[in-house]
Parts: C-alpha cells; sequence; structure tokens
C-alpha cells in the first residue's frame, strides 16, 4: 500500500511526471526501495481510477506524462499518514515511510504526526500493561508474551522519540545560518542529505 | 487500631477535604532532626576535623594556660599556710607566754609556731629549727612528710631535703648540730616553698626559741584595732590578688583565640553545608520548615563545639598534669594537680561550645535560604553582588588607617580599634578583591583558574577564611604595635637603662623608693605577702625579720 | 469532589532578558484522587518543572496550583512545609533518602517532622514497608540497599501517614526494567487506595502503567491518551487499514 500513497505524497508538492516521480521515489526512500517503471505506472493508473490523482493531458502515455493530486487524492494521504500501522506484522518499515512522506508534504506538521503515532503506540501499550497487570502472578508464560509485546512497540515509541530529536536537532541547525522559514515547513528539512548519506555508505 | 489509624487519627483530617492546619511539628521533629545531625557527625566527623582539632586545641591551650597561671604562685602562703596573718614575737619576750595567750583570747583559733635558727659553718645561711604541729588548723599545708616519720620526743629530728643535702643526712643517721645530738626520722618538705631550709623538731623542742610567730585568721581592720604594749612585734597580711587576675588574662587571651578559630569554623561548616545541600533539600521536600533545615546545623555545631569542649578539657588537664613536675620545679612549691580555676574551665568550655555554635549559624541561615529546588540539584547560593558591602568596606578600613595614624603608636586603645575595623574593612572588602581576583584568572594556568573560580563561586566560606587569616594578622599587628607603643609609654623603673636615660629616685615615704638605701626594702621573702603594718620604724625591723626570710 | 492536584494555566519562566527559558506555557491538569497520570516528553519540554510546581517546591510565574482544593500561590513556606509533610510525596530520580538514617527512620521522617512520636512514627514506617514488601530492608542504611530496593523505600516515604498527591519524577531512572516495574506497580498500588499520583518518565514502558499519559512538548501539554479501553480491545482487529 505504501508506493500508492508515497506517489501520492511526492504528488502534493505539485505536479510531476511519472520517470521523476519514480527517481524521486527511489532518491527519498534511500534507494533501499528499487521501484520498477511499470510499478509506478500500475500504481498511477490505480491512483487515477480511484480519482486521487489527475493527469495533465491524457494525450499520450509514456514517461512525459504529467499527474497532479485531486482534493480527494490529499485527503486519502492525510488520513493515511496518521493511520497507525498493523502492528501485528513488524510496524518499523510502515511508518518509517509515513515519517520519511510526512517531511515533504507541505503543510504537514511532522510532530503532529509522530505525536499521534506515539499516543496511539502509549494507548497499545497500556492496554498490554494492563493485562500484565490483571494477569495472575504464576502466568509465566503470558507475562513473558505481554513483555515480548511490550518491548516491541516501546522500540517502535523509541525511534519515534529519535526521530523527533533528530528533526528538532535539524530545524534548528537549518534555522541557524538563514532563520528564516517556519521551523516545521518541509523547506527546512534537510532530507536531500539524508538520501545522500545513505547513498554513499552504499 | 493499627499503627496507621492511628496516625491518621493524629493529622485529625477528614478524608476528602484537605486542611493544612497548623503547628511545626515540635519536640519529636526537632528530636528526629537532632538524631540525624547527630548520626550525619557520626559518619563525616573527619571531615569536620580541621575545626574539631582547631576548637579542641583552643581549648586545652586555655585550660593550660589558666592552670599555669593560678599555680604559678602558690595558693597557699609558703610561710602562714592557710591563715592571713601572721605576727611574730620576738623569742627573748619575757612575757611570751602571756602575748600569746591574749593573741589567742582575741582571734580565736591560732597556730603558734617556733623557731630557732642553727648556723651552717661557712655560710651565712641558718637552717629553721621549727617547732609545729603538722596537722596545725593553718600551718598543715606548709608541712609534708616525704619520707619515714615525724619526730617524736626530744633527741628526733625530720629535716628537710635541701639541709640533708648540705649535711649529708640519711633517715637514721644522727645530727650533731647546735651542741645536741638528733636521730633523723624523716624527710620533710614544705609543699608551699620546697627550697625551705628548716628541720622539724617534736613539739616543745625547738628551745629556747629565738623567735615565735603566731598564724591567724583576722580581717585588716580588727587587727589594727589590736594593740599589745611595747613588743617589737612583726605583722604579715597576705594579699590576694594575682591569681584571679591571671586566669581571667589568660581566659581573655583564650577568648581571642576561639574568635579565630571561630571563623575557620565558619568556613569549615559552610563547605559542610554544601556537602550536605542535596540532603537538606530533600529534607525540604519532604516538609521541613526552615527552622528545622537551620537545625541541622546549629545540631552540628552543638555537637562539634560540645565534643570539643570535652576533648579540650581533658586534652589540657592530662597535659597540665603532666606538666606539673616541670613546673613544680620552677615555681618551687608543690602543685595540687586539683587546684584549677574550675569556673574558667567551665567558661572555656562554654565559650567552645557557643564558638562552634555561633559558627554554625551563619551556614544554617543561608542553608535555610536556598530554593529547595536549588538544594536538591546541589547549586550554591547566588554570590552576594561584590560591591554591595564594598563601601562599607572602604569606610571601616579608613577609619581604621586613620585611627592608627592618629595614636601615633602610643594609644593602645586606638590602635586595638583601629586594627578591628581594619579587619572588619577587609572582611567587608574580600568579595571584590575575590571578585577581581576572578576576573584576573581568565588568563592564568588552569589549576590557579579552578582554584579562584571556586573561590568566586562559594563566597561564603572564602569570605569567612579571609576573615580569619585577617584577624590572625590583625592580632599579631595589634599585639606588636600595643607593645611598642606600652615600650614608649612606659617609665622605666629598673633594668638596664638606655645610655640618654637616667633614673632618679626621690626621697620620702612612697612605695617607689626611700632616700637612704634600705636593703630590706625590697620584698624578697614571699611574693604574695607583704608587711603590712610594722610596730617600728622603716629600716629598723631588720632585727625582727626571721631568719629564713633572709635568705 | 475536587481534584488532588489542578494545574490553570500554570506558567513558568526561569531567568530573565536573554537568559529567559520558558519551561511551562499555559499547562492545564487535573489529576483526581486515585488515578495515576504519566507525564511524557523530550529532554527540556518541562516534566521536572511541572512536578515542582505542583509539589509546591517551585512558584508558577502565572497560573493557579491547587492541592486538595488548596491554592499554593497564597501559603507562607511554613504553610507549605506543613502541606508537604501531609499532604505531598515525593520520589526523585536517584537521591532520596537521608544517609545515616535507617529506611524505616527514613520512612518515619515525615510523621515525626509533623509531630508525631518517634516510636509510632516508625511502627506507622514499618507498616508502610511491610505493604510494600520491604520489611526485612527496615533497619539497613540507603548505603545498604541496591537502587531498586531504594527507590521502594522512598515511594513507602511517600506515602506513608495520610499523603494525597504522590509526586515521581524519573523514579525508576536508574534502574532495569524488572525493578522499573516494581517501581510502577507499587505507585499504581498507592493509587489504588486512593492517592493521586503524577509520574514523570521519558519511558513508555512506565508510563504505560498510568491511567492517562499526557504528553508535553516545549512547556506546553500537546497531547493526551484517551481514557483506556480496556484489555478486550486487543483482541479486536486492529484498526488500520
Ligand atoms: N533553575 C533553572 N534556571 C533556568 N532554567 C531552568 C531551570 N530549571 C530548568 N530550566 C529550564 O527549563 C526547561 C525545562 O526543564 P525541566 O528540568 O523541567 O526539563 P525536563 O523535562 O525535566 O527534562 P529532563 O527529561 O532532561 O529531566 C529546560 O529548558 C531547562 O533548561
Ligand atoms: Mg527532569
Amino acid at each position: 500500500m505504501t508506493v500508492r500513497h508515497a506517489l501520492l505524497a511526492l504528488l502534493s508538492e505539485g505536479p510531476k511526471y511519472g520517470l521523476q516521480l519514480r527517481q524521486e521515489f527511489e532518491a527519498r526512500t534511500g534507494e533501499v526501495w528499487p521501484l520498477n517503471v511499470g510499478q509506478v505506472y500500475t500504481t498511477l493508473q490505480r491512483l487515477e481510477r480511484d480519482g486521487f490523482v489527475e493527469s495533465e493531458d491524457s494525450a499520450e502515455d509514456g514517461p512525459q506524462r504529467g499527474f497532479r493530486i485531486t482534493r480527494d487524492g490529499e485527503k486519502e494521504l492525510a488520513e493515511w499518514l496518521r493511520t497507525p500501522p498493523d502492528l501485528s506484522s513488524p510496524p518499523r518499515d510502515e511508518l518509517v515511510i509515513k515519517v520519511l512522506v510526512a517531511l515533504r508534504v507541505p503543510g504537514v506538521d511532522v510532530h503532529e504526526v509522530i505525536q499521534v503515532h506515539r499516543r496511539y503506540l502509549v494507548e497499545l501499550m497500556q492496554q498490554w500493561t494492563r493485562l500484565k497487570e490483571d494477569a495472575a502472578e504464576h502466568d509465566l508464560g503470558f507475562a513473558l508474551v505481554v513483555d515480548a509485546e511490550l518491548f516491541r512497540i516501546d522500540s517502535v515509541v523509541r525511534w519515534l522519540d529519535a526521530a523527533e530529536g533528530r528533526l528538532k536537532r535539524a530545524s534548528v541547525e537549518a534555522d541557524a545560518p538563514e532563520a528564516t522559514t517556519d521551523a516545521q515547513s518541509p523547506a527546512a528539512m534537510p532530507l536531500p542529505r539524508l538520501g545522500r548519506r545513505v547513498g554513499v555508505r552504499r | 487500631m493499627t499503627v496507621s489509624e492511628a496516625v491518621r487519627e493524629h493529622a485529625a483530617e477528614p478524608a476528602d477535604e484537605l486542611e493544612v492546619g497548623t503547628g511545626d511539628g515540635g519536640a519529636p521533629a526537632r528530636r528526629a532532626i537532632t538524631r540525624w545531625a547527630w548520626r550525619l557527625f557520626r559518619r563525616e566527623w573527619r571531615q569536620q576535623l580541621l575545626v574539631l582539632a582547631l576548637l579542641t586545641l583552643a581549648v586545652a591551650a586555655t585550660t593550660i594556660g589558666v592552670a599555669i597561671a593560678s599555680n604559678t604562685l602558690s595558693p597557699v602562703d609558703a610561710t602562714m599556710g592557710t591563715a592571713n596573718h601572721r605576727v611574730t614575737i620576738p623569742g627573748s619576750d619575757p612575757n611570751l607566754s602571756a602575748h600569746i595567750a591574749a593573741i589567742q583570747k582575741m582571734f580565736g583559733p591560732t597556730e603558734v609556731v617556733a623557731h630557732q635558727p642553727i648556723a651552717v659553718a661557712g655560710s651565712v645561711a641558718t637552717v629553721d629549727l621549727r617547732d609545729q604541729d603538722p596537722k596545725g588548723v593553718y600551718g598543715h599545708a606548709t608541712v609534708r612528710l616525704a619520707a619515714g616519720r615525724y619526730p617524736n620526743g626530744a633527741d628526733e629530728v625530720a629535716v628537710a631535703p635541701p639541709v640533708a643535702a648540705t649535711f649529708s643526712l640519711h633517715i637514721g643517721n644522727v645530727w650533731h648540730q647546735g651542741g645536741r645530738d638528733r636521730r633523723v626520722v624523716g624527710l620533710v618538705e614544705n609543699p608551699q616553698n620546697l627550697l625551705d631550709e628548716f628541720a622539724l623538731v617534736a613539739p616543745g623542742q625547738a628551745i629556747p626559741p629565738n623567735e615565735v610567730s603566731i598564724l591567724l585568721n583576722t580581717t585588716d581592720a580588727r587587727f589594727r584595732a589590736f594593740h599589745l604594749g611595747d613588743v617589737a612585734l612583726s605583722v604579715e597580711a597576705r594579699s590576694y590578688a594575682g591569681q584571679t587576675a591571671a586566669a581571667t588574662a589568660v581566659l581573655a587571651l583564650g577568648t581571642i583565640g576561639l574568635l579565630f578559630v571561630g571563623l575557620v569554623a565558619v568556613a569549615g561548616f559552610t563547605v559542610m553545608a554544601q556537602r550536605r545541600l542535596r540532603a537538606m533539600g530533600m529534607l525540604g521536600a519532604i516538609g521541613a520548615t526552615d527552622r528545622h533545615i537551620r537545625l541541622v546545623m546549629l545540631a552540628n555545631g552543638a555537637v562539634v563545639g560540645a565534643l570539643a569542649a570535652i576533648v579540650g578539657t581533658v586534652v589540657g588537664l592530662l597535659g597540665w598534669i603532666a606538666f606539673i613536675p616541670h613546673l613544680e620545679g620552677l615555681a618551687g612549691h608543690r602543685i595540687d594537680w586539683f587546684h584549677l580555676p574550675w569556673w574558667a574551665i567551665a567558661m572555656a568550655m562554654l565559650l567552645a561550645f557557643l564558638t562552634a555554635v555561633a559558627a554554625a549559624w551563619w551556614p544554617a541561615r543561608s542553608a535555610a535560604r536556598i530554593p529547595i529546588v536549588a538544594a536538591l540539584s546541589g547549586r550554591p547560593p547566588r554570590p552576594q553582588p561584590a560591591h554591595r558591602f564594598a563601601a562599607a568596606g572602604s569606610a571601616l578600613l579608613l577609619v581604621g588607617l586613620s585611627l592608627l595614624a592618629f595614636a601615633h603608636q602610643k594609644r593602645p586603645p586606638l590602635i586595638v580599634t583601629g586594627i578591628v575595623a581594619i579587619t572588619l574593612g577587609l572582611l567587608f572588602l574580600a568579595p571584590l578583591g575575590i571578585a577581581g581576583l576572578a576576573v584576573f584568572a581568565r588568563r592564568a594556568p588552569i589549576a590557579v583558574r579552578l582554584a579562584l573560580r571556586d573561590l568566586a563561586r562559594y563566597q561564603a566560606r572564602s569570605g569567612a577564611a579571609v576573615a580569619a587569616v585577617t584577624l590572625a594578622i590583625g592580632i599579631a599587628a595589634t599585639v606588636a604595635v600595643s607593645a611598642s607603643a606600652a615600650e614608649a609609654e612606659a617609665v622605666p623603673t629598673a633594668g638596664n637603662l638606655p645610655t640618654n636615660q637616667l633614673l632618679v629616685y626621690l626621697a620620702g615615704p612612697g612605695p617607689v623608693g626611700g632616700g637612704a638605701r634600705c636593703p630590706n626594702r625590697r620584698r624578697r621573702n614571699s611574693r604574695s605577702s607583704r608587711p603590712a603594718s610594722i610596730n617600728s620604724r622603716p629600716c629598723s625591723t631588720p632585727r625582727t625579720w626571721p631568719p629564713w626570710m633572709r635568705r | 469532589m475536587t481534584a488532588a492536584l489542578e494545574l490553570r494555566s500554570v506558567s513558568k519562566v526561569y531567568g530573565d532578558g536573554p537568559t529567559e527559558v520558558q519551561a511551562l506555557r499555559e499547562v492545564n491538569l487535573s489529576v483526581e484522587a486515585g488515578a495515576l497520570v504519566a507525564v511524557m516528553g523530550p529532554s527540556g519540554s518541562g516534566k521536572s518543572t511541572l512536578l515542582t510546581i505542583a509539589g509546591s517546591l517551585e512558584d508558577a510565574t502565572t497560573g493557579e496550583v491547587l492541592v486538595g482544593g488548596l491554592t499554593l500561590s497564597g501559603m507562607s513556606r511554613n504553610d507549605r512545609a506543613r502541606l508537604r509533610r501531609r499532604a505531598i510525596g515525593y520520589v526523585f530520580q536517584d537521591f532520596n533518602l537521608l544517609a545515616g538514617l535507617t529506611a524505616v527512620e527514613n520512612v518515619a521522617l515525615p510523621l515525626e517532622l509533623d509531630g508525631v512520636a518517634a516510636r509510632t512514627a516508625q511502627a506507622a514506617g514499618m507498616e508502610a514497608l511491610e505493604q510494600l514488601g520491604l520489611s526485612d530492608q527496615g533497619s539497613r542504611f540507603p548505603d545498604q540497599l541496591s537502587g531498586g530496593e531504594r527507590q521502594r523505600v522512598a515511594i513507602a516515604r511517600a506515602v506513608v501517614g495520610d499523603r494525597r498527591l504522590l509526586l515521581a519524577d524519573e523514579p525508576s531512572g536508574a534502574l532495569d526494567s524488572v525493578n522499573g516495574e516494581a517501581v510502577m506497580r507499587l505507585m499504581r498500588a498507592a493509587c489504588r487506595r486512593g492517592v493521586a499520583g503524577v509520574v514523570v518518565t521519558h519511558d513508555a514502558q512506565l508510563a504505560s502503567w498510568a491511567d492517562r499519559v499526557v504528553f508535553l512538548r516545549d512547556g506546553r501539554v500537546v497531547d493526551q491518551t484517551a481514557p483506556p479501553l480496556g484489555p478486550e480491545s486487543l483482541l479486536e482487529p486492529s484498526p488500520s487499514q
């Protein structure tokens, strides 16, 4: 599901061509997520079918064709950003993508997105903890399972904390030289650098 | 009723509405705080060792000082014992026994001692053959058996060690002297005058007496009203001055020493308060009032003071006891270790205690003023702005300097006041100086920089330390300047004169000197005795002076 | 019924001029008796400041603080001290017990400071320790206890007597997860007996013991968790797409 929303996010910055979308997607996900051209186009077609994007001119099919996000598409994106990932499967990757994407979407407060997830995770942990609290002392197996779950969710919360801290530092650094833009504006986010670093390591 | 119910009942609060109520914990709270302070002291006494040692030293030195001051002069007169008047009648007096009876009738209990001089070959000195009751009401303190036994019967004698040495006598020897043979049965001494050369004989064996002295207790006025015909009577009265005055002087010196130690203690206690800052913040967080927090420090000060007072006194007394044999040799009389001005020692103990409590007061006060949150995170109080006291300090310094200039090295009161003013002035100026040093510190090497920063940051203890140093220098300067002022002021009365001075004695009956040189004007006998009334004219008394006084 | 603790648009400013720090901005918080509230937030977000102001250790710059319905702002220093020893219990991160006093004496100290005779107070302290399963540690000195035991003794001290408000600043900051859990269980137990608890932490596992988690950022309350759903909700399908 994430490719779909990632493309929506890229389009939320402005109209783009299909090829451009593929390049930017790969660049932003740290080039760890290769995407073939076919995938991009089938996804875009589905998005168009659902009314989330519209093509600029429907004359020719190909790399030169431009797409633009619709109002419905923006709504879908905003909703998705705040939807907690399915925690029955390892959630981190999806969450990571969401935070990365949120950075690029204009008008989205990343901190708020992070907080929504954090609150959801903590509420989840509260429920697990309540289970553990109520469980009989001798039910060792159950306690171990709950602990495992709690630690797993906890690690996600910690990643969110770390991400927030990193963002804050980055915005302070970005503010310092020019001290102009709003800290939350995507322009202030040094995301390209992030991508470059990962690329260099590879 | 369970305990928690009891506690809840004590709090007397309805379960729902919170009421703060009144009261500050009273005696149980103070006890709890004191208990904690005491435990802390037991854990951390080593860190207060400097203050403890200084206070102990001050108390010990004061104890030894007052002990020496009040025992250098024998408390009991070497010739009168515990009596305060001594009447001497020549043995040649025809009505000797009648006169003695008259005196006894007039003054109640008296003690009669008969003397007979024994010449020593090759010496002008004589040995005093003495007939005296060793258990006499007044004289018992002037006779002590050192070995053997007291003489019994006509041909026994006990001699004083100097006599035994002169005549090479031992117990059991026979002493041929004055035409008589006497067996030496014991060694006696005059505890009040170890150089007293005398020999003790059994009652009635000093015959014929050269003179008879009568010891009695009376007032000067009563004695003056008493007349005994035209006998060549000589009288001595005892003076009581001296010992108390000496002890008081030593105590005053001790107080100055304690003041110095007190300033050091302020610095020490401030350091300790800083070390306990977090604990005191914790105490405040669980509901201790400012008074409780002050009590922590004050109780610590009290413990330190009490301990130093007790240990110092014990150390002082032990030192005193160890010093007695030496002092007996110097002072020439036996010393009873227990004969001490206990009031002065108690005073020194009390002063040490009060010094420690007072020294703890300032750190206690500032510890209670630190906000609890700052205390919990161990932040020291913000230093007072240095310039706040600078004006007062400069004024005091100026006043002090001008007083010194005005005193012309001659007026001790002005000098002392001036030095006190300078000390205080420097104390007030110290923060400014420290702040100045901190500025200078920026370019100093790292060790110096750290030290100076620390000084500036912990102002209270730096200030106290500076004050202690200033006071120490001030004391030294005061002593030196007052001494030189006193020297400049004083009219020399004796000793070597500078080549450009001349001492002239004026004729007259005044105490400074008579026109005629009269050898017996110089009181050589006992330091605490003075001729009180002499029946015959001055310079006619030599015949009536007992032989042991012509040493 | 009045809340055990209530903060009404509390702000706190440290320093002035260029060094001014806005530690709290218009914070509103209400904690009922029996509730345990966790405060989470990044370092420097004002969590400790919130707690010290709630516990009358510091004054708010503006706003109102009520403990058990009593306004703190008009109180004298002595009244506050009395309030602290009667109604408020603190647990700090690492330094809680007074060296030189045994565990039971430490627990009994607030009562003794309030004028309870030593013997009664210590019996109450022993009872509090027993309730927390620490009766063996009563006669030991703080330096003879492990970090976890020290924190549990500190909780006993914070709830001894008739305390209304239990304030804990990173109470398990230096402890491992087992000890941290033990500490949080104790806090919950205390709250179940009617104490209102506020625990500051940045550990989500510890915060999840609370009935409500308040999120603080840059001195502002930015979010809080919904009332607990109950564990059954875990069995329902997860709310993702
Ligand atoms: N006494 C003080 N003087 C000046 N600033 C202070 C003081 N105390 C706290 N601050 C500032 O107030 C802000 C909040 O501090 P606080 O201690 O409440 O943070 P915190 O959330 O407890 O952080 P941590 O999780 O690191 O303990 C911080 O920016 C801090 O620098
Ligand atoms: Mg904190």
